[in-house]
């Protein structure tokens, strides 16, 4: 699945990949995530394209 | 020399990174990078060469999936002498092609004396299917994981220590993407089908993991890649496999309530150094846990389909950027000695007050 995510922007970079997980974890439990594209939106917005492997929390 | 400095080496898989993208081509700068370190923790894809490899006892052959873990703290690493290799074979993996896999396994019980066995075949089909993101970059899909996880289980129950697989992947050798690749460019469309089944593995079982695809030969080309090479010499990809598995460390759980204290033997990511990563490529979540817990980021220039920079991501502190991965390797000399950075490099600057 590909996940388009807005930058909260008071979160910083280091920050980043538990906050990522939190909004993976609404769409099952990731195997496999990458951040594939960072996107400047304007007026200090980024957006975040995610690439992941999901499977289900049966699995 | 000062003590080792453990250090984590990222090439991700799929993304066809210029070094590090095809056969075990990262291998090299994996090999230096340990020496100048004193303990590398890297991924399998860094180093697995095909019908080519190098044991080298400086480097931690540590699975994907396991290595997002150790980085976020979750993983301790433990040595081995010798892991008892579990081999998981697809059960799509026709017969002739199948005894060449078991080859292998005998030649490295016979030539290497790593200790392989027992055997299992899954019981249908693992259905491996090939997919590409957005983005470019390899993904895939297993049609049968439950398949996969009963076998892996069955090893585990046998005694398997480590986990080998050869799952059948889908021949195209007309496939544009196959022609790119073996002549040196595009992505290596099967790596993200790969990082697949040994991620399902290593999290479902805890065990080292690491996978080899079974293909059918493909016809000699005169204009291929030095760095595909590997993977044309022969009638499998599972030698580099068992080599690497062989000594892979023990994966231990700190997510439990047992407390193991610092040292007993382990590894664990408080002990790294620093994170050697592809310059575009600082997304996947084991560099995203070396930022959260400051470790130093080496940076390297290696071109991909990614562009997730330093700069897109806002980081300006705690990094260090190399040309090569020899330059990396001098930055991870003076990490490791204690050498500052500024002193090595004209011009340099008289101090401030502040």
């Amino acid at each position: 699945m590909q996940l388009e995510l807005i930058w909260p922007a008071d979160l910083p970079a280091n920050q980043l990949r538990t906050w990522l997980r939190e909004q993976l974890a609404q769409h099952g439990v990731p195997l496999r995530w990458a951040i594939t594209a960072v996107e400047p939106l304007g007026a200090g917005c980024r957006q975040l394209k995610l690439e992941a492997v999901m499977t289900s929390s049966e699995q | 020399m000062a003590a080792p400095l453990p250090t984590l080496l990222v090439v991700p898989t799929g993304i066809g990174c210029e070094i590090g993208g095809y056969a075990g081509d990262a291998l090299p700068s994996a090999r230096l990078l340990a020496a100048a370190s004193g303990c590398l923790i890297t991924h399998p894809n860094v180093i697995n060469g095909a019908a080519l490899y190098w044991s080298d006892p400086r480097i931690q052959y540590v699975e994907g999936y396991s290595l997002d873990r150790f980085a976020a703290g979750e993983l301790a690493l433990r040595a081995v002498r010798q892991q008892r290799l579990g081999l998981l074979l697809d059960a799509g993996i026709e017969p002739e092609l199948r005894h060449r896999q078991l080859q292998v396994a005998e030649g490295c019980r016979a030539t290497l004396g790593l200790n392989i066995g027992p055997v299992v075949t899954s019981d249908v089909p693992l259905a491996v299917q090939l997919r590409q993101g957005p983005s470019g970059a390899s993904w895939g899909e297993l049609g049968r994981p439950d398949a996969l996880l009963r076998a892996g289980e069955r090893l585990r129950d046998a005694g398997a220590s480590a986990i080998a697989v050869v799952a059948r992947f889908p021949d195209d050798p007309e496939s544009e993407a196959l022609s790119a690749y073996r002549q040196g460019s595009g992505v290596d469309v099967l790596a993200g089908a790969e990082a697949v089944i040994s991620h399902l593995l290593v999290r479902e079982l805890g065990l080292p993991c690491a996978h080899a695809p079974a293909l059918s030969p493909l016809p000699c080309d005169p204009l291929l890649d030095p760095r595909a090479a590997g993977e044309e010499l022969g009638y499998s990809f599972l030698a580099c496999v068992l080599v690497g598995l062989s000594r892979a460390p023990d994966l231990v759980s700190l997510t439990t309530e047992v407390a193991l204290p610092l040292g007993a033997g382990l590894l664990h990511a408080e002990q790294l150094g620093a994170v050697v990563a592809p310059e575009g490529a600082l997304g996947g979540e084991a560099v995203l846990a070396c930022l959260e817990r400051g470790v130093p980021l080496i940076t390297v220039a290696n071109p991909s389909l990614l562009k997730v920079t330093p700069e897109a991501l806002g980081i300006t502190s705690g990094l260090q950027r190399a040309r090569s991965y020899m330059e990396a390797a001098g930055l991870l000399l003076a990490l490791r000695e204690g050498i500052a950075e500024q002193s090595l490099q004209r011009p340099l600057l008289k101090l401030t007050e502040i």
